[in-house]
């Protein structure tokens, strides 16, 4: 029952009221005339949602794509499921169907009517005007694919999910069937009542396209905690962080699963959002690990008059099975036994270090196909761990490349004898050249250093020291390395 | 109670003092036998800070950076990399000459590439920060660092995390801005300069020469010798003994005739 300013409206009735003569929809003073031991109770339509989301939710057993309709009044309302490529999981459709049947009945749900159908039209058509107890398996009807059209022409229009007065005004115009309206030439239709019940038919037939919504996956990677008064010293708020990030564990651990992205936001007293987020290399779920990797996003962190409220959401989460624990010996030798530990320490330490310094500042160095000395290292910010790169065997090169660095050249040679480069006068030696490096032409305009022939020498100064001089193309004489 | 083993007791208790119990674990002899025997452990010692500092007012230098250093700092990682089998952590300054590290030039020194991480810090108290997480986390096999200054305070806090965390710590720094007397309590200092190679037959260059000096040693007492390294046979070799500086009993400030 509802109210609606001053009249009471029926929301829904139970059986034995139907069988009485009171409907839904009805003004509830007509249902007393009719039956006047009519015991009413008002409707709460957010119960009906939430029981209706919870069993969507349920639903996801089946195939990961669940939505729900309505609820409204009259008992309108059901569930979506989309098993495209999900029934053969339990044996096809049709026993799907059935199992689907008996565990929702099981629950408590005595009516359940299922359509089976290839469009979203159909099915809901076959589930309200098809299945009954009658059909076979009881209260499913199953739309074979052959047959669907021949089985909704019989179908009155009500089954098109068109709103109530379209439905009454096709009735008054004695289109009872959608066969009748199927027949009908389309311009005049939609000239008349609108482009919905060419939309909604085709729809049913399959001849325009229905996407279907799934619900969001349920159950948030959230969790939130208030304060009775707001903290502010550094200490409270890590052991805020360190609980919120404990507060997932038990339900990662049942989910087996890991966090890869965090953020945190903090509500300043002034009404203010203070957001952090970290990311980690691989799946974690240790709370003292992901509490560890917001310790490094505190610093300077201005809380204002304090923070009443912190919510730590994960927004990205990987499967992370449970690993065993090696027992080994403590005094075992690194290597023994503990690579995992060891393995998940070196991930810990990468996550910090780019938490703090960010994520593009830790890198690993991974070889690129390319014998021009600046493009043969590229750097990649993934974490230790895989197969090991190959590295092509080269001539000698130094630890340090540097930018092409002119120098002035003061004796002529080649290289030349004297010359003065981050002024200082270098005097060459002794040299060892040139090794030449022709650009690689295969890769076209793209090529690193396209019209470069480079000429390298590594050359030593009385001193000892050495430098990797390149005679560039343009003549020019630049430093490229520093050798040991 | 006699002289010599009150004697005995005071030595004792300064060497739990420095922190000697550690020096009965790991060391990694780096298969030179006048250097092992020179340090007290027949080895480096594993789980400390090593310093590795570049030539004292080399011009040169002061344009490259301490490359010999590195150069040498980049060997001895490579050979704790392969001997823990694990990862080399490597901390510097974005920007710079310091922020040129080439990979494929380090593998030829002996440390591979896929061993290294390298962190990029914005400034020193980064580095520092960086290479104290680096050395608390065991898995790793050794933490370099490159800083401009380092100081005393900073070289305890790293010396107490490579004891916490069982990880060797090198800390490369230019010549003389290593702090005051170039003291970072460190369990070691190690000076590298480069020397000119010996002259070959072909025209070209010889092996590299450094004279390494181990000017600070823990209960042990400085000392210093020639070294080349071929870069063909990745051989570490002693060409000679450099003349020991035991004069000087704190090790600072050691002045070597080269």
């Amino acid at each position: 029952m509802t109210e609606t300013g001053t009249t009471a409206t029926l929301y829904a009735v139970n059986r034995p009221a139907e069988t009485a003569g009171v409907f839904a929809n009805r003004p509830l003073t007509d249902a007393r005339a009719a039956c006047p031991t009519l015991a009413t109770r008002p409707a709460d339509p957010a119960a009906d949602t939430a029981a209706l989301g919870a069993l969507a939710t349920w639903a996801t057993r089946y195939t990961p794509w669940t939505a729900i309709e309505g609820p409204g009044p009259g008992g309108e309302g059901g569930l979506w499921l989309d098993i495209t490529g999900c029934a053969h999981l339990l044996g096809g459709e049709e026993s799907l169907a059935r199992d689907l049947r008996t565990r929702v009945r099981a629950a408590g749900f005595t009516t359940v009517r299922l359509g089976l159908a290839d469009t979203q039209g159909a099915a809901w058509a076959a589930a309200r005007f098809l299945a009954d107890d009658t059909t076979e398996p009881p209260g499913v009807a199953h739309l074979p694919e052959g047959a669907q059209r021949q089985l909704l022409m019989g179908l009155p229009v009500e089954a098109l999910r068109l709103p109530a007065d379209v439905c009454e005004t096709l009735r008054r115009l004695g289109l009872t069937r959608i066969g009748d309206l199927a027949a009908l030439p389309r311009a005049p239709l939609a000239a008349r009542l609108g482009t919905v019940v060419a939309q909604r038919l085709d729809q049913a037939l399959g001849h325009a396209p229905e996407p279907f919504t799934p619900r969001p996956p349920a159950d948030p990677w959230r969790e939130a905690l208030a304060f009775a008064e707001p903290i502010g010293r550094t200490e409270d708020i890590a052991h805020a962080i360190a609980t919120l990030c404990r507060a997932f564990q038990p339900r990662l651990e049942r989910r087996r699963h890991g966090a890869r992205r965090l953020v945190l936001e903090m509500a300043r007293v002034d009404g203010t959002m203070i957001h952090r987020a970290v990311g980690t290399s691989r799946p974690t779920r240790d709370p003292q690990a992901l509490a560890r990797l917001f310790q490094e996003t505190l610093d300077g962190l201005d809380v204002g008059f304090g923070i009443e409220a912190m919510v730590l959401t994960l927004t990205a989460v990987q499967p992370l099975e449970a690993t065993q624990i090696e027992a080994a010996p403590e005094s075992a030798p690194a290597g023994v036994g503990r690579s995992g530990q060891a393995d998940d320490a070196i991930a810990l330490l990468f996550d910090r270090l780019r938490t703090r310094l960010g994520t593009t500042q830790v890198v690993r160095p991974i070889p690129h196909p390319s014998h021009v000395p600046e493009s043969a290292v590229t750097t990649t910010d993934r974490r230790p761990g895989g197969a090991p790169a190959l590295w092509p065997a080269t001539a000698l090169r130094p630890p340090r490349l540097l930018a092409p660095e002119p120098v002035d050249v003061l004796t002529d040679g080649r290289p030349p004898t004297r010359f003065r480069w981050r002024r200082q006068v270098w005097t060459v030696a002794r040299a060892e050249g040139p090794e030449r490096l022709v650009p690689e032409w295969w890769h076209g305009a793209e090529a690193p250093a396209p019209d470069r022939i480079r000429d390298l020498w590594r050359i030593e100064d009385p001193g000892g020291h050495r430098l990797w001089l390149a005679h560039e193309a343009n003549a020019r004489w630049c430093v490229r390395g520093v050798f040991p | 109670m006699s002289h010599s083993s009150s004697l005995e007791r005071l030595r004792q208790r300064i060497q739990r003092l420095e922190g000697a119990s550690r020096t009965a674990g790991a060391t990694l002899p780096l298969g030179l036998e006048a250097v092992d025997t020179a340090l007290p452990w027949g080895g480096l010692p594993l789980g400390c800070l090593h310093q590795v500092v570049g030539a004292d007012a080399d011009p040169a230098e002061q344009a490259t950076g301490p490359a010999a250093a590195l150069g040498f700092t980049a060997l001895l990682a490579g050979r704790l990399a392969a001997h823990r089998d694990a990862p080399v952590l490597w901390c510097l300054r974005q920007g710079g000459t310091d922020d040129t590290l080439y990979p494929p030039g380090l593998a030829q020194l002996g440390l591979p590439p896929r061993r290294i991480m390298i962190a990029r810090a914005r400034d020193d108290a980064q580095v520092l920060w960086c290479l104290e997480e680096g050395l608390r986390t065991p898995g790793l096999a050794a933490v370099v660092g490159q800083v401009r200054v380092a100081g005393l305070t900073a070289g305890r806090r790293l010396q107490l995390a490579a004891e916490a965390g069982g990880v060797t710590g090198l800390l490369l720094v230019p010549a003389g801005r290593a702090g005051p007397a170039g003291s970072v309590a460190a369990t070691t200092r190690w000076r590298v300069t480069p020397v000119p190679a010996a002259p070959v037959a072909w025209s070209g260059l010889g092996a590299v020469r450094w004279d390494v000096r181990l000017e600070r040693c823990r209960s042990g007492r400085p000392a210093g010798w020639r070294l080349e390294w071929n870069d063909e046979t990745s051989a570490l070799s002693v060409v000679a003994a450099l003349r020991d500086g035991s004069g000087d009993p704190c090790g600072n400030a050691v002045r070597w005739s080269a």
